[in-house]
């Protein structure tokens, strides 16, 4: 027969006993503690990673680099508009009451970019130019046309369609001795809206609104 | 100092009076005393209480006897027909099948308090873990809020500008309609159509005239019409 083994026999046979911190109580305590720092780790490297990137205005298919185009300098603008779909989204709400087909049209936009400069003197043919190859850039990228207008004065009007739906429309206009401009409107929108709601807004009322301020395009 | 059995682990010089131990705790450090598992620290401070307290220090001679004598006492090992018999009932009831869980070690019961610790602190660890992660990744990706909001001012004006830019553009489709219903469709479309249609109805007209013999008011013949008046 075996003998008694040397620890008390008064103590429970489990070395794991509530009375000494053995290797039980510890043993969870590290188990606890190895998880949590596991689970420390994994929140602090979500924390350093980067954020998920958000979509960028210029991977929209109907985005024009109008600033790459060059049709213009900047000390020619007389109105420089910039509207991006943050404050776009605030128009649409503050609209949605008094004119719910502006607002929804505009709910719909990412951005809404807008440069015009008169033309006088001898820049008049040089900008005419540029207006051109700006209108060849944007075949070559599949905007289709849908106004073209080359006589005295020339319009341009293009749209970008991707599965069936319109996301871009870009104007180009010249007025010898009046002004050229460039409209750039991406997002989801109707063509159709835009027409009827312009139709219903005279410019002569707007004309004192875009003033070209310093801004940042 | 009491006196202990033989075998037991010697009790070393007292602390000082400030660490002295309380009878429970006294009590509650007997048996890991003579299982030999006090730190140096705690076995003088237990011998410096029983010093001054004849209970405890009986009490530890008592636990120190029972010790000796059931260590005395013969290991009785199993019958083999009795763990033969406890065997077969054990694959009966189990069914020739043995299950161990993965986790579970070989020799621990199911519901022990150790598996049950670990599981337990398995259990907090991971919950700990998935908020601390979910906290972050719903941080991470919350909206970035690092523009401030636009006045009232500054969406008045924005709406302001986006109806002008849609104005400007209605502005240039018509003027685009107008040149092409003036400059081509008129030019190069209406006008000559007109001008085709002017030449047909023409020369159909000189056809007819040089085709009838009679013109001009004289009396005609019998039958023929007369001009009025």
């Amino acid at each position: 027969m075996r003998p008694m083994s040397s620890r008390s026999p008064l103590r429970p046979s489990n070395p794991r006993s509530p009375r000494t911190p053995g290797v039980g109580a510890s043993g969870s305590l590290r188990l606890f503690a190895l998880v949590l720092a596991l689970g420390l780790s994994a929140g602090a490297a979500a924390w350093a990673a980067p954020p998920p990137a958000q979509p960028r205005l210029e991977d929209s298919p109907g985005y024009v680099p109008i600033g790459e185009l060059g049709i213009f300098s900047r000390q020619e603008l007389t109105t420089e508009i910039h509207l991006n779909g943050a404050i776009l989204k605030l128009v649409a709400e503050a609209a949605r009451q008094e004119d719910p087909e502006f607002a929804k049209l505009i709910s719909g936009l990412e951005a809404i970019r807008v440069q015009i400069a008169p033309l006088k003197g001898p820049d008049q043919e040089r900008i005419r130019a540029r207006i051109d190859e700006a209108a060849r850039w944007l075949e070559a990228r599949g905007w289709q046309v849908v106004v073209r207008v080359r006589e005295k004065e020339e319009s341009y009007i293009y749209l970008k369609e991707v599965g069936g739906q319109i996301v871009g429309l870009t104007v180009l206009s010249f007025e010898p001795g009046d002004e050229a401009a460039l409209i750039n409107i991406v997002g989801r929108l109707d063509p159709a809206e835009i027409g009827r709601l312009g139709r219903g807004l005279h410019l002569r009322q707007l004309e004192r609104v875009p003033q070209r301020e310093d801004k940042h395009n | 100092m009491p006196h202990l059995p033989p075998g037991s682990p010697p009790v070393r010089r007292a602390p000082p009076p400030a660490d002295r131990l309380t009878c429970d705790d006294a009590l509650a450090q007997i048996e890991p005393h003579l299982d030999g598992d006090l730190a140096v620290a705690a076995a003088e401070r237990l011998a410096a209480h029983l010093e001054d307290c004849p209970g405890c220090a009986a009490e530890l001679r008592l636990a120190a006897e029972i010790r000796h004598e059931l260590r005395s006492l013969p290991e009785l090992d199993c019958p083999p027909h009795v763990l033969a018999r406890v065997t077969a009932e054990a694959r009966q009831t189990i069914g020739g099948r043995r299950r161990r869980l993965p986790w579970r070690p070989r020799s621990a019961k199911p519901w022990s308090r150790a598996a049950a610790a670990w599981r337990a602190a398995l259990a907090a660890g991971v919950v700990a873990a998935l908020l601390v992660g979910g906290a972050a990744w719903h941080a991470l990706h919350r909206a970035p809020a690092a523009q401030a909001e636009p006045s009232r001012q500054q969406t008045a004006r924005a709406a302001r500008e986006a109806r002008f830019a849609l104005a400007y553009i209605d502005r240039v489709s018509r003027r685009a309609a107008l040149e092409l219903r003036d400059q081509v469709l008129a030019r190069h479309l209406v006008l000559p159509a007109a001008r085709g249609l002017s030449r047909s109805l023409a020369a159909t007209l000189d056809r007819a005239a040089h085709a009838s013999p009679r013109s001009g008011a004289g009396p005609g013949p019998a039958g023929a019409v007369r001009e009025r008046s």
